[in-house]
């Protein structure tokens, strides 16, 4: 819940070595780790435009150039939408009759299904700045849907060109490389031909016949493109240094890099720039491949089809609150811990690693990986890709005092929700403050080291809980509620050293 | 970190049956037109413009103080309409918000001072940051994030909005909702 | 305070909730709409503000510039036409017509606004300066453009809506002149 109050108290140490609070990692079943979004492979599953929310096949979109046909940004402000507007409009239109027009003027969406269609034209219109396609010289048009006059850019026949040579030259290259191959390995399968006469005769004529068609192809080059024309630049004006400007008038960087084919000087050039699509990911594990994250296809579900949440995995550290901290000097924290599975967790809380185990842990689990790899040769994944696991950069600034023994936290239960109670159990021990269903509270005591006033205290602890998988196909269930025994480092930021000389 | 308890004084606020939790320092204008799913809470110096259109809002819903909900209106040709207000459940408001949309749907995290402008379409789980201001008819697509400089961010698997928003967000209502205990206890 | 409210002159027909503040010499113009919760403050000087115009809920339209001599104070004229909406607060010298203060825009005290001009939701709009006809202040940065087109139209036709409706469910403060 930290992320609603825009800052992070509790983070988790994800396999990779960063910090990150529970909400933004990922729990992989089959590795049995956490995972965050930098550690994982991100996939596009799906394109769609996030104004109408409409789906767009990816290679649609590619032939869209990953713009929306029917939504425009406003080239004017960036941040919002052009709506169409209507207008009524008698044909010959004077400068008056069209501000009488506007002033009956309403949005279209479902104005469009009246009766005046003929005498309906359209505009689009941006609701922030005021922008409207008529302030740029496009003229009204009589539907609303797709068909606004493209822009055209002074650039395109000359990045077409470019394009198109170096096409012609990656094929080519492809070609003349091919060739080579073919020329070396002839002469070793006409060898082998020799020693066996069945299937790779037939394979060597093929090759024959092969390498005779690219014979017979033209291996020219591309004819090389002309580079662009340094034509006389002309000289400025005089009266540029002196001339007042209307920064009215001029666009601004934002509004030019909007539009950066053409990247306009004045505003009398900003066109409606269509909308640009947005995607739904689906997040996989590098170790194992597996989905974390797959969400439906249709963009206004926020549904999941695999979801593997830490928060729903591994327990959630919470501070309740905290005694104000001096340095030098205990103070007791109370920290809440949930319990998000439906079996029974024992926590065990210890001391984080030291920088020589932290060093070793990440050796081991490199050699873990490497051996992985080695053994499953199937595998699609490269090693490179995979995160080299790196030391917490976090340092703890406080020491915490280990309770003296773990604790059962019990598992979760939706009707568990109506009882009011808080149950004490008496076999609890000490630290234990209460516990509510399948929430406990805990007090522990920390001392901050040496530090200056307003420094951030932080501690840090392992938090070593056990965790049933559970079955989730047939073929699991013969080693069904399998236990293991796991381990999430927890870094806290309790809060800072207060000025004890104004108390 | 946990919610801290918000106290109340028992003076200040009605409780309705449904466990409605509105202050009497409210502006609730044309209240028959207004309808509040249970365990809404609504704060001081809050205005809902029932007068102007209905509005409803889901369950576990925080309208925080000083909000404005005002129905939005649409211009024809004709004369003017003003359209319904529907919010979701496990939606949160801050204080000092303006919103005009023409929906918004569930687990919905509003910051303080943003203004939301007419007919806006809020989708589910989408945050919209402190003092962030959508122009008029802005459609915000689930897990994005409309920031405090005008830039839609995010999208699922980002971590702009955490994946597990839906979560996050009936839990953030919920103990929002327990937490807000009157001040005699 | 009593002798303040006095001062308020509130034209017939204009619509006025009763929840609203009002405080000093204000004349609200026929056919205007005060939604509730909405401040007119007259602290130093007069406010008088034109016809058909709206003032939305939280808005602030508040005369604050300390007059020259205390004999002469500054009279804070507002045309006609205005949209004042929610949580805008107005401090400026002098309004024209048909302007549009979108929500939680910031008008300060030295500056002049003229006819046609839209200061969009959340802009500051602060030091001395003339705004000119048909200005647009946009944006997080306060950008500013000319708007060659007024779309934003008439609101006649939301004031005729809103006359009808606002009695209905509202106190409103009697016309007294």
């Amino acid at each position: 819940m930290d992320f609603l109050i825009s800052q992070n108290y509790v983070n988790y140490v994800c396999q990779c070595g960063l910090l990150k609070p529970l909400t933004n990692l990922y729990f992989c079943r089959h590795c049995l780790n956490l995972r965050c979004s930098f550690c994982c492979h991100h996939e596009v599953d799906s394109h769609f435009c996030r104004n109408c929310l409409e789906n767009i096949p990816s290679s649609e979109a590619k032939l869209r150039k990953n713009k929306c046909n029917s939504c425009f940004d406003c080239p004017s402000c960036s941040f919002s939408v052009l709506s169409a507007r209507a207008t009524t409009i008698q044909v010959p239109m004077t400068v008056k009759e069209k501000q009488e027009g506007e002033e009956s003027s309403t949005t279209t969406s479902e104005a469009s299904s009246g009766k005046m269609v003929a005498k309906k034209m359209y505009y689009l219109a941006c609701l922030a700045c005021r922008y409207s396609s008529r302030d740029v010289g496009i003229s009204d048009q009589a539907s609303q849907n797709f068909c606004w006059p493209e822009q055209e850019y002074m650039h395109a026949n000359r990045f077409n060109t470019i394009l198109n040579y170096y096409q012609a030259l990656v094929l080519h290259d492809k070609q003349v490389k091919q060739d080579e191959k073919r020329r070396k390995t002839t002469n070793k399968s006409k060898f082998q031909s020799m020693t066996d006469r069945t299937g790779l005769n037939v394979s060597a004529i093929r090759r024959q016949m092969g390498f005779d068609k690219t014979v017979s192809k033209p291996k020219n080059k591309p004819a090389s493109i002309l580079p662009s024309m340094t034509e006389e630049v002309e000289e400025l004006s005089e009266d540029i240094f002196t001339k007042p400007i209307n920064l009215k008038n001029i666009t601004t960087i934002e509004q030019r890099f909007t539009q950066p084919a053409n990247q306009p000087e004045s505003v009398k050039h900003l066109y409606p720039q269509h909308k640009n699509l947005s995607i739904k990911r689906s997040i996989r594990c590098r170790h194992c491949e597996h989905n974390v994250i797959k969400p439906e296809y249709n963009p206004t579900s926020i549904k999941y089809r695999i979801q593997q949440f830490a928060s729903s995995h591994v327990p959630e550290v919470r501070i309740i609150k905290c005694y104000p901290l001096m340095p030098n000097k205990s103070a007791f924290i109370t920290l809440k811990l949930t319990n998000p599975t439906m079996n029974d967790m024992t926590i065990t809380i210890m001391e984080l690693p030291t920088d020589d185990e932290e060093v070793m842990m990440i050796d081991e689990m490199k050699k873990n990986f490497e051996s992985l790899t080695v053994s499953s040769k199937s595998s699609l994944m490269r090693p490179s890709l995979i995160e080299d696991p790196r030391i917490v950069s976090c340092k703890p600034t406080a020491k915490l005092e280990l309770p003296d023994s773990s604790f059962v936290i019990n598992q979760r239960d939706d009707s568990a929700e109506f009882d009011d109670e808080i149950q004490t159990d008496k076999k609890d021990p000490k630290f234990v403050i209460w516990r509510k269903a399948n929430k406990i509270a805990i007090e522990l005591s920390i001392t901050p080291n040496d530090l200056k006033v307003n420094d951030e205290v932080i501690v840090g602890f392992t938090m070593h809980y056990t965790y049933s998988t559970v079955p989730s196909t047939t073929a699991e269930k013969k080693d069904s509620q399998q236990r293991h025994a796991l381990n999430a480092r927890v870094y806290l930021n309790v809060g800072n050293i207060v000025d004890y000389s104004t108390k | 970190m946990e919610i801290c308890d918000t106290y109340y004084s028992k003076d200040e606020f009605v409780e309705t049956a449904s466990g409605n939790k509105v202050n009497r320092q409210t502006v609730l204008c044309g209240s028959q037109n207004i309808v509040l799913h249970g365990k809404v809470i609504v704060d001081k110096g809050a205005i809902i413009r029932g007068d102007l259109a209905n509005v409803r809002t889901g369950r576990y819903c925080i309208i925080s103080k000083n909000a404005v909900i005002r129905p939005p209106f649409k211009q024809f040709s004709k004369g003017v309409a003003f359209f319904p207000l529907h919010i979701g459940d496990h939606v949160y408001i801050g204080e000092n918000s303006v919103i005009s949309a023409a929906s918004i749907g569930s687990y919905v995290y509003i910051g303080k001072n943003a203004v939301i402008g007419r007919r806006c379409v809020i989708k589910d789980c989408s945050i919209i940051e402190d003092g962030a201001i959508l122009p008029p008819e802005t459609t915000l697509a689930s897990f994005m994030k409309f920031t405090k400089e005008g830039k839609i961010e995010g999208g699922q698997g980002t971590e702009s909005v955490p994946p597990a928003m839906l979560d996050l967000m009936v839990d953030f209502t919920k103990s929002f909702y327990e937490h807000f205990i009157p001040s005699t206890h | 305070m009593s002798r303040n409210e006095n001062k308020v002159k509130i034209m017939p027909k204009a619509i006025v909730c009763e929840d609203c503040i009002i405080q000093g010499d204000v004349t609200i113009s026929s056919g205007c709409v005060v939604h509730p919760s909405a401040q007119i403050i007259a602290e130093t000087g007069p406010i008088v503000i034109g016809e058909n115009c709206i003032i939305e809920e939280y808005a602030k339209i508040h005369n604050r510039i300390q007059p020259e001599s205390p004999d002469k104070p500054h009279i804070l004229t507002i045309g006609p036409n205005n949209i004042f909406e929610v949580g805008s607060v107005i401090e400026a010298s002098k309004i024209g017509e048909k302007n549009i203060f979108e929500c939680k825009s910031f008008v300060s005290s030295d500056v002049e606004v003229s006819n046609g001009c839209v200061i969009c939701a959340g802009c500051h709009l602060s030091g001395g300066q003339h705004l000119l006809e048909n200005t647009v202040i946009f944006g997080k940065h306060c950008q500013q453009r000319e708007a060659l087109d007024r779309i934003s139209g008439s609101h006649m036709l939301q004031l005729d809506f809103l006359r009808k409706i606002l009695p209905n469910y509202h106190h409103l403060r009697k016309a007294k002149q």
